[in-house]
């Protein structure tokens, strides 16, 4: 195996290794104090789904901004967005989510301020998705550990996977938008990590 | 990131620049100031919505906010009280009504001449991205939209962040690897006077402005003509003063709706009497409003020949008001005017 070879190999290795780590648990709320301005509605159930849909919301973003920097070769955000600005988003918007006192307007909002922060950072970080799907797709196939013991995955959820990024792959030559590609992608990649064998 | 110094020969300039424009503004200031009579003026008659009194308004307040922001920058505490006290003097020339052109055109001068964002860049980086996306994400997540006073309307806010996230789009290219790129100044500028015009645009801060600036008006007239000691008149120059020092940071609207209570019941509790040229004034301007009113010969409408009447006495008065110079003067054509509102009256054709 050649030089380069390795180092793609070693990169793609760690993004995998990384990927459970970016959808562990969600820090716990911002802070107790958040103040929310008083306003005649009432709070959201705590099993309201909006919540549900919004810590998703949130996992889709979180991920999508960290593989999107030129280390995880998925795009080119600086630091500054995947870390500072990515990890305010996240915590306040997560804060929102978890607060018992937030207001299906306020979840609304919240919701509406990820979705405008995935898109903005994907027209930032700009990802060369169709490259992305090809090189991860080829770590699938070649290198990811297959197992049928419980908590591994399984020859025919990884190749499921496969199926799916290569997929996603015939969608963007066909000529559909890249953004709902990439996205899709990171469910994927979520849905794989969170269902492995029991 | 570049933490570069800049040449001495730049510095050297600036401080010679600040030394022209402090001793430039001050000496017009003071040259302005003489031409008072016993310490006040009378207002110039230039109204809140001149041009120049607008753009004066919220540059000032953008200059005073791009000050603060390099408040804590390496070798900047030289400039930062020049700065301060420039942007505080001309939002006060802005916010006077007995400011005449000159003093509008003298406080615009170090504006237009050096322009903030070149004068009043310190050494250290402002990481004005980081300062673009705290306002962002306060507008997306908390910022409550309405009806209520000082809140914005939904679409107000709704522009507001669609111009954050154009500049900061912007800015994007010239922060990801460098902030000292010089296009990042121009673009915080923009952003800051946009943030000032947004503050203006609150729900009923017009109101407040240009109420409080026709109780200034009619002090000023009122302390101009003696109706007024300067000693009566001192709280509400206090309350002005109070307000003016929360609109130029920007703060929020409940302490600002505080001040303007403050300055409505120093208005209020002003010993009455009224200036006879303002009174002849808003008289003038109600009698204007009945030349709206239905013009014919059925029930309820007044006869043309009314109208020609009533602006006559209308178009006279407002003579006495550009011309008149004694109290006795203005007394009289109010009187006059009242006369003819009341026969303009008298002529509505009866009806049910």
């Amino acid at each position: 195996m050649n030089i380069g070879a390795k180092k793609t190999l070693s990169i793609f290795a760690s993004v995998a290794l990384t990927v459970p780590l970016l959808i562990a648990p969600l820090p716990s709320a911002f802070s107790a104090s958040t103040a929310f301005a008083a306003v005649n509605e009432a709070p959201a159930p705590p099993d309201d789904p909006a919540r549900e849909k919004l810590l998703y919301e949130i996992s889709v973003f979180q991920i999508a901004a960290e593989m999107m920097t030129p280390s995880a070769m998925h795009g080119n955000l600086p630091d500054l967005f995947e870390q500072k600005y990515k990890n305010r988003i996240v915590a306040e918007a997560t804060a929102i989510a978890q607060n018992p006192n937030s207001t299906p307007a306020q979840l609304q909002k919240a919701l509406n301020y990820v979705d405008f922060s995935l898109h903005d950072f994907f027209e930032k970080g700009d990802p060369y998705t169709s490259y992305i799907l090809i090189k991860m797709s080829s770590y699938y196939i070649m290198h990811f550990p297959r197992s049928d013991e419980p908590g591994g995955y399984s020859e025919e959820k990884v190749q499921a996977l496969i199926d799916k990024m290569n997929h996603l792959r015939g969608r963007i030559d066909a000529g559909e938008d890249e953004f709902t590609i990439y996205r899709e992608f990171m469910e994927e990649l979520i849905y794989f990590d969170s269902h492995p064998n029991v | 990131m570049k933490s570069s110094a800049r040449p001495t020969y730049v510095k050297f300039v600036a401080a010679v620049l600040v030394l022209l424009v402090a001793f430039g503004s001050s000496s017009t200031y003071a040259q302005a100031s003489s031409v008072a009579a016993n310490g006040y003026r009378p207002p110039s008659g230039i109204e809140l919505q001149n041009a120049d009194r607008i753009r004066l308004l919220q540059e000032a307040r953008a200059m005073y906010q791009l000050n603060e922001a390099q408040i804590s920058s390496y070798d900047y505490s030289p400039y930062y009280e020049n700065f301060k006290s420039i942007s505080l003097d001309a939002f006060a020339v802005a916010f006077d009504p007995a400011s005449n052109s000159a003093d509008l055109a003298a406080a615009l001068q170090p504006i237009d001449s050096y322009p903030p964002y070149s004068l009043l860049s310190g050494d250290n980086n402002v990481f004005v991205d980081e300062i673009l996306f705290e306002k962002e994400l306060q507008l997306h997540l908390y910022t409550e939209f309405g009806s209520e006073p000082g809140q914005w309307t939904e679409a107000n806010g709704r522009q507001w962040m669609d111009d954050i996230a154009l500049a900061r789009d912007k800015l994007y290219p010239l922060i990801s690897w460098d902030y000292w790129e010089p296009e990042v100044w121009t673009i915080f500028w923009e952003h800051l006077n946009t943030a000032v015009k947004f503050e203006d645009l609150r729900n009923g801060r017009s109101d407040i402005l240009s109420q409080t600036f026709r109780y200034r008006t009619d002090v000023l007239n009122r302390l101009a003509d003696g109706r007024l000691a300067p000693q009566q008149a001192a709280a509400f120059d206090t309350s002005v003063k109070e307000l003016e020092k929360l609109l130029i940071v920007s703060a929020a609207p409940e302490p600002i709706a505080a001040a303007f209570a403050q300055i409505k019941a120093a208005y209020e509790a002003l010993p009455q009497g009224g200036n006879p040229a303002s009174v002849l004034a808003v008289d003038i301007e109600a009698a204007r409003l009945l030349l709206n009113l239905p013009k014919g010969i059925r029930s309820g409408q007044y006869p043309a020949s009314a109208f020609g009447t009533l602006r006559r006495a209308i178009n006279e008065a407002q003579r006495v008001l550009e011309k008149g110079s004694t109290p006795e003067q203005f007394l009289q054509a109010q009187s006059k005017l009242a006369a003819a509102v009341a026969d303009f009256h008298s002529k509505k054709k009866p009806g049910s």
